[in-house]
């Protein structure tokens, strides 16, 4: 497990955000859309790194609270005029950590395989409520048609909708929630959660009640994980149930794996890498006619990393930077 | 109340129940032996069900798709763990999970391309299409007791097989101690290659089925491994014992859901998971994971 | 007649018809030392995981300073002070040395709920990890990664983990299970220390060392107690001798 990465990779990293700082500046709609998504994406694929490899929960329902907080702001979103952010979000927020801390409360209790499928039947049982109830447009979907802005007083100060607004912020919150990540592993809460990672059995023999940490642990992440939900809903303004689903839970953990597990920024490099092949399975210059059944080809991609990459992208990077600094001496 | 209904309500839900252990024993055998949690399991019984519709339309009858429909399973199950799983055995939970959920993607276009995106039904075996009556208004279809009665079999035909056979006894030894029965010489690499081809099999059986009686839709494996995780969270993991009871407390369960709160049908069974998980977090049975 | 630090009443455990731990009656006082001796099998460890809370009895009671503490999970056993060294090495391999003491030395330390500030910030906890470093030798390898260790230095990381815990009553697990001779002769004398303000309950082999320090034996055969005395009283015993000593003394009277 890293937590902070060593200061050659991190120096990469943030050349890299100024470098994405300015792709709005010369590119078109369709690329700040997408790169807005990787961001957002990546925030949801760091959350459930924090559980998957900080705490060693491997969630597969992680989508209920990205797909929950997004609903959530449909529903105190208005047609008429655009909410304001600043109480949109928390309660987004609070939401999505109710439901963490309930499923968790349930799921903690169980380990290894148990827990992967208990928080897989969790999120379908919150997919099903959307999608068979008309509380939200059903198996529709639902909209939300203005943008929210950020507003103090009567002051705006953010208005979402406006050309590379969504953009900007999305990279400053996860550049901020990966500071906020790593503020959390290097504290002693952070200690003990890896700890539990590494041997649970041993912490409890040392006087620690893993449950609680465990379970702080998994609502952190799903408030995290709402937030990442809540930017999704802003991007096309359409929220339809399967953002709750397995196969989104599934491709997070796709993107955590592909990464790097364990390593925090791994992830997010992950969920740009995915997001792209995705792009570049859709490519018909390239693939032609298995265009069509570009799922085909992502279910092969998957299998591929899974057995060929299994420590990702970021945990080559690091290993590389390791062979780096051991070739100087 | 009436006690006729209620009856016919509980046979359904014995009835689903009984489905449901087919599943989710094959589910369980394949971890609790092989240590692989298999996601596409579910795929495996949306593939029976295809097989049942194609096989029927090719012989013209259910029964005779149903026999060739088995060993096709088997077969199919042997390759796959060839190819794949194979690689599992030594990985950890995540990389099993993601490598299967890769398997889900690529059957489930396939399944688009072959049969596409319609739903499908596949029509009774013309002896099983009656009903028996069981007053003026109400009767109760026979296909569905022969649905009940040959899970039935296949539950004892697996009960005998694990408790009084060679190979059953290799199989509960596997379970037990996976480097011993290695040392022991038995050949693990056909061990498990049977494993899983059975645990596939019953999957695709219980598929093929359920076919006349479920509608025949893409996303009816997903559907019925998330009840069949469930069951064995409530069964506990390795127990087929437990995978029988737990799928008939949800099979009622939802049965009875559906009947007596019909807004909250689909998440009654996610209450009866949440309340065993509330008791005992490793199920009825279980022996950990 | 003071109540003793820890103490067992006809502790038992069944698993499925084996007993494992059969009506055992165990005693030890603060500054003494109580070994457990007998063959492979006799329910050594089991006894261990009855007193540590990683089973849970199904006769008996356990007592700490008088409470009754039967039936407490893990981590309730830990936090009153009652700390467990693991025949099998029971440590964090990914983490160094260091970071392996700091978290037994923060598990004293009150909850760890605490989310802002760096963990190396605590000053206290830095120093009770230090301490324990040092009474084993250790300060040296702080920044090792644990998988890295000998055998050896990992036993010995064992025992700095539990001394970071600063537990009043010490169960030790075969200590010097494959250590060689200098090793060994490190940790008998760092238990000899521990025994001044310490309860120690230990299991071993090493019959030598048994005999060096122990304050007193329960020899465990089949799960029960055969006998429990001092160290000249089991030396003397002909119940001993015939079930367990036997060869071991003949062995030693001849060297």
């Amino acid at each position: 497990m890293t937590v902070v990465p060593p200061k050659n990779v991190l120096l990469a990293l943030v050349i890299f955000v100024i470098a994405l700082a300015f792709v709005p500046l010369s590119a078109d709609k369709y690329w700040v859309k997408l790169v807005t998504r990787m961001f957002v994406l990546g925030i949801f694929a760091m959350s459930l790194d924090f559980i998957v490899g900080y705490t060693g929960l491997v969630s597969f329902g992680h989508a209920a609270f990205f797909g929950l907080a997004a609903y959530v702001l449909h529903l105190v979103s208005r047609e008429d005029e655009a909410v304001n952010l600043l109480w949109a979000l928390p309660i987004c927020l609070l939401a999505s950590g109710l439901a963490a801390a309930v499923i968790g409360a349930l799921s903690v209790r169980t380990r290894g395989i148990y827990f992967i499928m208990v928080t897989l039947a969790f999120a379908q049982m919150l997919f099903y409520f959307f999608h068979d109830s008309d509380i939200a447009g059903g198996s529709d979907g639902a909209f939300i048609y203005i943008k929210p802005v950020i507003e103090i007083g009567n002051v705006p100060i953010l208005d979402l909708d406006e050309r590379g607004a969504l953009y900007f912020f999305s990279l400053v919150s996860l550049v901020a929630l990966y500071a906020f990540l790593v503020m959390i592993l290097r504290s002693p809460f952070g200690q003990v959660v890896q700890g539990i990672k590494v041997n649970e059995h041993r912490m409890r023999a040392l006087g620690y009640n893993t449950y609680y940490y465990k379970l702080v642990s998994f609502i952190i992440a799903g408030v995290l994980g709402g937030y990442a939900g809540f930017l999704f809903a802003c991007i096309d303004g359409f929220v339809p149930p399967e953002l709750l689903g397995w196969r989104e839970s599934g491709l997070a953990l796709v993107m955590v794996i592909l990464g790097g597990v364990g390593t925090l920024f791994g992830p997010v490099l992950g969920a740009m890498a995915l997001l792209g092949v995705e792009e570049l399975f859709r490519e018909r210059h390239i693939f032609g006619p298995l265009t069509a059944h570009w799922q085909i080809l992502l279910g092969t991609f998957v299998i591929v990393v899974v057995l060929f990459m299994s420590n990702g992208i970021g945990g080559q990077l690091l290993r590389f930077s390791r062979d780096q600094k051991a070739g100087e001496r | 109340m009436d006690w006729l209904f209620l009856l016919i309500q509980t046979l359904n839900g014995v009835q689903y129940g009984l489905l449901l252990f087919l599943i989710a024993s094959g589910l369980s055998i394949v971890f609790g032996i092989m240590g692989v949690i298999n996601l596409a399991h579910g795929s495996f019984y949306m593939i029976g069900a295809y097989l049942a519709f194609t096989l029927t339309e090719l012989t013209g009858s259910l029964l005779y798709a149903i026999l060739l429909g088995i060993p096709m399973t088997m077969v199919l199950g042997f390759v796959v763990e060839r190819l794949f799983i194979i690689h599992l055995y030594h990985r950890d939970h995540l990389q099993q999970v993601l490598l299967t959920f890769g398997l889900i993607l690529i059957f489930n276009e396939l399944q688009q391309i072959i049969w596409g995106g319609d739903p499908n039904s596949v029509p009774m075996p013309t002896m099983l299409t009656g009903a028996i009556p069981l007053s003026d208004t109400l009767s109760y279809p026979v296909y569905r007791l022969f649905l009940s009665g040959v899970c039935l079999v296949l539950a004892g035909a697996m009960y005998v097989v694990i408790q009084h056979t060679r190979l059953g006894m290799r199989i509960r030894a596997g379970a037990s101690n996976r480097a011993m029965i290695e040392a022991l010489g038995i050949n693990i690499r056909l061990l498990y290659s049977i494993v899983f081809a059975i645990g596939v099999a019953l999957a695709g059986t219980a598929g093929m089925l359920a076919a006349p009686v479920e509608t025949v839709y893409p996303g009816m494996g997903e559907q019925i491994l998330i009840v069949s995780f469930v069951v064995v969270v409530i069964g506990g993991i390795g127990s087929i014992r437990g995978a029988f009871i737990g799928a008939l407390a949800i099979g009622l369960a939802d049965v009875y859901g559906q009947v007596f709160l019909p807004d909250l049908a689909s998440v009654a069974v996610y209450g009866v998971m949440a309340g065993v998980l509330l008791w005992r977090p490793t199920g009825l049975f279980g022996r950990g994971a | 007649m003071t109540t003793p630090l820890l103490a067992t009443c006809d502790l038992s455990i069944n698993f499925g018809g084996l007993l494992a731990v059969h009506n055992l009656n165990l005693e030890v006082a603060m500054s003494q030392v109580h070994a457990i001796i007998g063959p492979n099998g006799a329910g050594k460890t089991s006894l261990f995981n009855l007193l540590s809370g990683d089973l849970k009895p199904t006769h008996g009671q356990v007592f700490h300073r008088g409470e009754d503490i039967t039936g407490f999970p893990p981590y309730r056993v830990s936090a009153r002070g009652i700390g467990r060294s693991y025949q099998i090495t029971n440590i964090f391999l990914e983490f160094t040395c260091r970071q392996n003491c700091w978290l037994a030395a923060r598990a004293r330390r009150g909850s760890a709920m605490r989310f802002v500030m760096p963990a190396e910030i605590d000053k206290d906890t830095a120093e009770g990890t230090d301490k324990a470093l040092a009474m084993t030798n250790l300060t040296d390898l702080a920044n090792m990664p644990a998988q890295a260790m000998s055998y050896g230095e990992q036993r010995q990381l064992e025992i700095a983990m539990l001394l970071a815990l600063e537990p009043e009553v010490l169960l030790l697990d075969e200590p010097l299970a494959g250590l060689g001779g200098n090793e060994s002769q490190a940790v008998i004398d760092l238990i000899r220390r521990l025994a001044f303000d310490h309860g120690i309950v230990l299991i071993e082999h090493d019959m030598d060392a048994v005999f060096a320090i122990a304050d007193r034996l329960t020899v465990m055969v089949n799960g029960e107690m055969l006998e429990s005395g001092t160290p000249e009283m089991i030396r003397a015993s002909e119940n001993v001798r015939q079930a367990y000593l036997g060869d071991e003394l003949d062995l030693e009277t001849r060297a």
